[in-house]
């Protein structure tokens, strides 16, 4: 049997790979959330866009049931009740509402809004970070995109008004305030 | 002295070669000798949950460990219908820890973080491996102090083997440590040709680490799959199980010497 000729620069890229999953968490720089002061942010992504959510909004970080196709025109994030974990939600497809048009991966994670019946869907939600306040370029007046509360310009990275975002859901989701029922028609 | 449950990985980066019923056999022997097992389903196909019949809850089983959550996990070990054998099982979800945790440091560890912080609760921990290397499988390797790896005796089951050795010796030189491997024949049919060949290749090429136990080709093993019973506990294959039962003997000798040299 032949023996298959080494490959240099796949075996470095494999090393790096098992060396960084296999360095001790409390040695590796990826987290600064307890080394910094500042408030801490999961960082997310969904449709290729970098977000990031203030960490006591997100209840937690769920895997993805299958979701809807199936949306309405004028709403298209709004994917409907899903049910996750027993419980139901109101599931927001996160890339369509911050990047509608942009090319979708299918969603791998759930995050739970707390306090809501929301959850957001999108791609991957895996690492934190620590904000202080004057890393954030603020959005000082409302504009359209009421979700944004504003831009990291160094990590290129949007951060989510949660309450603002929630507003959004209500009025435009147009869903009943208890029953989510008559939404079926 | 540290009451860490002894863990072996079964891991082969070849699919179909009798992993995850090798993880269930030794699982189930070492339950019906009375001890506290836990058999942890690291495969996104989760074939051992199935097997077992249990299912992930709200957590998402395996999935768990990579939640922020250290401790949430727990609550997603099922009891399987074999008294002192407990599963931790999977969701197809695992296949995604990849793209979400594959560049994050230390995501290789959870399994080991996770088995340390769990006191005397468990003598074994078995982990079923997925075929493909990623950070299932890599959780898998950190944790264990054993791997075994069922080989299926045919010519396409040794360069799996080949692969497995190649990542065994990367993940050992990344932790700066070593765990013992042994290499188990599987599906063992004499009566062809390609299984004698295979098997004599073995010996040459993997003698100090193929396990004398081969476990034969036995029909029964997939009855009893479909049965959700362990191989031990399924009259019809009692030849299969009679060679699991020589592999857990090996193991458990090797696992012995290895203490008594580490005490020395
Ligand atoms: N010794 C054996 N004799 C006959 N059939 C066997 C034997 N061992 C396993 N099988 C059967 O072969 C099939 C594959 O076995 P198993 O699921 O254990 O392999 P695996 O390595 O875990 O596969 P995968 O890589 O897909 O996880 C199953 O149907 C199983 O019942
Ligand atoms: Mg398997």
């Amino acid at each position: 049997m032949s023996v298959p000729s080494v490959e240099p620069g796949h075996e470095a890229v494999l090393n790096d790979y098992l060396d960084a999953l296999l360095t001790p968490e409390s040695t590796a720089q990826q987290e600064p959330v307890d080394t910094e002061p500042g408030s801490h942010y999961r960082l997310c992504s969904a449709s290729g866009v970098a977000l990031a959510l203030p960490e006591d909004a997100v209840e937690s970080a769920l895997p993805c049931p299958p979701l809807p196709t199936a949306s309405r025109a004028d709403t298209p994030w709004y994917l409907g009740p899903v049910e996750c974990s027993g419980r139901s939600f109101e599931v927001a497809h996160l890339g369509r509402l911050v990047a509608p048009g942009l090319s979708e991966q299918p969603a791998a994670v759930l995050l739970p809004l707390r306090e809501s019946d929301w959850a957001l869907a999108c791609d991957e939600a895996s690492q934190m970070v620590s904000l202080r306040e004057q890393d954030v370029r603020w959005r000082k007046t409302p504009g359209s995109r009421s979700w944004l509360a504003g831009t990291v310009s160094a990590r290129r990275v949007a951060v989510i008004d949660v309450a603002g975002m929630l507003d959004i859901f209500r009025s435009e989701a147009n869903l009943p305030a208890v029953t989510t029922e008559e939404n079926e028609k | 002295m540290s009451n860490l449950p002894h863990t072996w990985a079964i891991a082969n980066q070849k699919g179909g070669v009798g992993k995850t019923t090798t993880a269930v056999a030794l699982g189930g022997l070492l339950a019906r000798q009375g001890e506290r097992t836990l058999l942890v389903d690291m495969d996104p196909h989760a074939s051992m949950s199935a097997y077992l019949q249990c299912e992930a809850g709200p957590a998402g089983g395996s999935w768990a460990l990579f939640a922020k959550d250290r401790q949430v996990w727990q609550t997603e070990v099922c009891q399987t219908a074999i008294e002192h054998l407990e599963l931790l099982p999977a969701v197809s979800a695992l296949a995604t820890v990849d793209r979400q945790f594959g560049s994050v440091p230390g995501m290789g560890r959870r399994l080991a973080e996770a088995l340390q912080s769990l006191g005397g609760r468990y003598q074994r921990v078995i982990v079923d491996c997925p075929p493909t290397l990623g950070v299932p499988m890599v959780n898998a390797l950190a944790a264990c102090e054993r791997v075994v790896s069922p080989t299926q005796t045919e010519f396409m089951a040794l360069r799996g083997l080949q692969h497995m050795q190649a990542t065994l010796a990367k993940i050992s030189h990344s932790l700066g440590g070593i765990s013992a491997w042994h290499v188990v024949a599987t599906l063992y049919d004499p009566r062809t040709h390609a299984s004698t060949v295979c098997l004599q290749t073995l010996r040459e090429q993997y003698a100090e680490h193929l396990a004398n136990s081969v476990i034969p080709m036995d029909t029964q093993l997939r009855e009893a799959s479909h049965a959700g019973v362990p191989p031990h506990a399924w009259p019809g294959a009692r030849r299969a199980a009679r060679a699991y039962d020589n592999l857990l003997d090996e193991l458990l000798a090797a696992e012995t010497q290895s203490q008594s040299e580490g005490a020395a």
